[in-house]
């Protein structure tokens, strides 16, 4: 499979409304470290400024330069939009801080699309704070999926956020790449859902959730997939009649 | 001419007594002819539905159930909590965690919830339901945290073990020494170093130590300083971890970090002609 990573640590240097968050290369690194041990190839592995908000974009997304359509796994780490608190038509951001693609700011509901012609992106891995709101994932998150096989976040508040850590990519990495050898099976290899249940509910503040979203053609297949899919299934693109979600609350 | 052992079939003989009577103990795990493998710094067994292995470096284990899940064979618990922490209970004395670094043994519970597209921007959602609890330890070692040591026993839908992961380290007494330190300088007035665009949340003494699934097991006392953002609806809160001297620790490593692919800055996008 091929994967690229996008990481914003700088956002006062470039700028951007801050803080700044060190944690993101350590964690765009370290999948990056684990994917490429089980063989997978990175496409683009662009930090900091590099990162652009037209890499989420429908349209821009295919930028052969970096856009997140190029490969079927993408690991976004940096600021996300966290309302206090979210309701069901709040919008859901991704916050960047981009030498050029701008706007920074991202609404995933309205502009985001992945698995569309000729993206193909396959599995979204979000680790930004609360663009994954449960009571506004269906203005955000369903249209956004068109043929995306699943998607991670997570749901909070304020009050109830992602810490700035490296250890939900990176762990998220080491569980769903599929390691070499016998340390496929010495070490715990997970469907991408239990994976994000297990290691997104790292370094979170007491209320803020994991999220795990799959689509399907029926209600049980999106249900398998959010279950059982891993990310070298192979399993076709599904038609995003039904989405199925869960969650983990810290 | 028999053939030559070979080092894994000298590391079988060695461990795979111990890895099966472990199995059984710790997770009642009875394995049929399984196959033993080692490699880096964990060694296991498997068979047709057990897995169970463990680190050499740490008191890290982990065992699964292949046949454990909401939609598997033996599905997953989602009865009551008492039952299920006391299950976890005696799983931690027989994996060999003291009780007393036992900090919390809580239940989390996983849900689910699907939704119909009825139209392009119409979706029918269903109730949501419970998918399984999970029983999860925390760990403190005379009242200081240990952050990143935990148990997580997932039990199947009729309580017996389905997945589960000990990630529980040894400590050194000097880590141990140090963040007493730590937890009075916290006491006293610790003033960590202030970060552009955000203020302090919090601030805790601790240990962090490397992740259960990993090559290295490195263990450092820390002061973890939570921050807040200026804009706090831009989400993900800086954290930032010191030493005594308000300096940032080295952090604990999993594996040896791969160097960035890409140095060159990435190119402006052409313009439309």
């Amino acid at each position: 499979m091929r994967y690229s990573t996008g990481g914003v640590r700088d956002y006062i240097p470039n700028g951007c409304g801050g803080p700044d968050l060190p944690a993101t290369i350590d964690e765009v690194r370290g999948f990056q470290t684990w994917y490429s041990l089980a063989g997978h190839t990175a496409v683009t592995t662009w930090e900091n400024g590099d990162v652009w908000g037209s890499d989420f974009r429908d349209g821009g997304d295919n930028d052969p330069s970096g856009g997140s359509e190029l490969p079927e796994i993408y690991l976004f780490a940096g600021h996300g939009s966290c309302q206090n608190p979210p309701n069901a038509t709040s919008p859901d951001f991704f916050i960047v801080c981009g030498n050029f693609g701008t706007p920074n700011t991202v609404n995933v509901g309205t502009q985001s699309r992945w698995g569309n012609a000729p993206g193909n992106l396959q599995f979204m891995f979000v680790d930004a704070s609360c663009p994954m709101d449960l009571v506004s994932i269906g203005n955000n998150w369903f249209p956004v999926f068109r043929n995306l096989h699943m998607a991670t976040g997570h749901s909070g508040t304020v009050n109830a956020d992602a810490l700035d850590s490296p250890d939900r990519g990176v762990n998220l990495a080491a569980r769903t790449a599929g390691l070499p050898g016998v340390l496929a099976w010495l070490f715990p290899q997970q469907s991408v859902g239990d994976a994000w249940m297990d290691v997104g509910t790292i370094d979170i503040q007491s209320g803020c959730s994991a999220v795990a979203m799959a689509a399907g053609r029926t209600e049980s297949e999106a249900i398998d997939r959010r279950e059982n899919e891993r990310i070298s299934d192979n399993r076709p693109d599904p038609v995003p009649n039904w989405f199925a979600w869960k969650w983990r609350t810290a | 001419m028999p053939a030559k052992p070979t080092a894994q079939g000298h590391l079988a003989r060695l461990e795979s007594s111990e890895l099966r009577a472990e199995a059984s103990r710790i997770a009642g795990f009875k394995l049929r002819k399984p196959e033993f493998g080692s490699a880096a710094n964990i060694s296991g067994l498997r068979d047709a539905t057990f897995v169970f292995s463990r680190r050499l470096d740490c008191r890290t284990l982990f065992a699964a159930d292949s046949r454990y899940g909401p939609q598997r064979k033996l599905g997953a618990w989602t009865g009551a909590d008492k039952s299920a922490i006391s299950t976890c209970r005696r799983i931690l004395r027989a994996a060999g965690v003291p009780s007393a670094e036992i900090a919390k043994l809580d239940v989390v519970v996983e849900r689910g919830r699907s939704a119909e597209r009825v139209s392009e921007n119409e979706f029918k959602l269903l109730e949501p339901y419970v998918l399984r609890k999970i029983v999860r330890a925390t760990r403190a070692v005379d009242g200081i945290p240990v952050w990143k040591s935990y148990a997580s026993l997932g039990l199947t839908g009729r309580g017996a073990v389905g997945s589960l992961e000990v990630h529980w380290p040894e400590l050194p007494r000097s880590a141990v020494k140090e963040a007493s330190v730590l937890q009075t300088l916290v006491k006293r007035g610790f003033k960590p170093p202030d970060i552009p665009g955000a203020r302090l949340e919090s601030l805790q003494a601790g240990i962090v130590h490397s992740s259960a699934i990993g090559f290295y097991m490195d263990v450092v006392a820390a002061v973890r300083a939570i921050y807040i953002g200026e804009r706090p609806e831009v989400g993900r809160k800086p954290m930032h971890y010191f030493n005594r001297h308000g300096v940032a620790i080295a952090m604990p490593r999993d594996i040896a970090p791969r160097a960035p692919v890409d140095t060159a800055p990435r190119a402006a996008p052409k313009k439309p002609s």
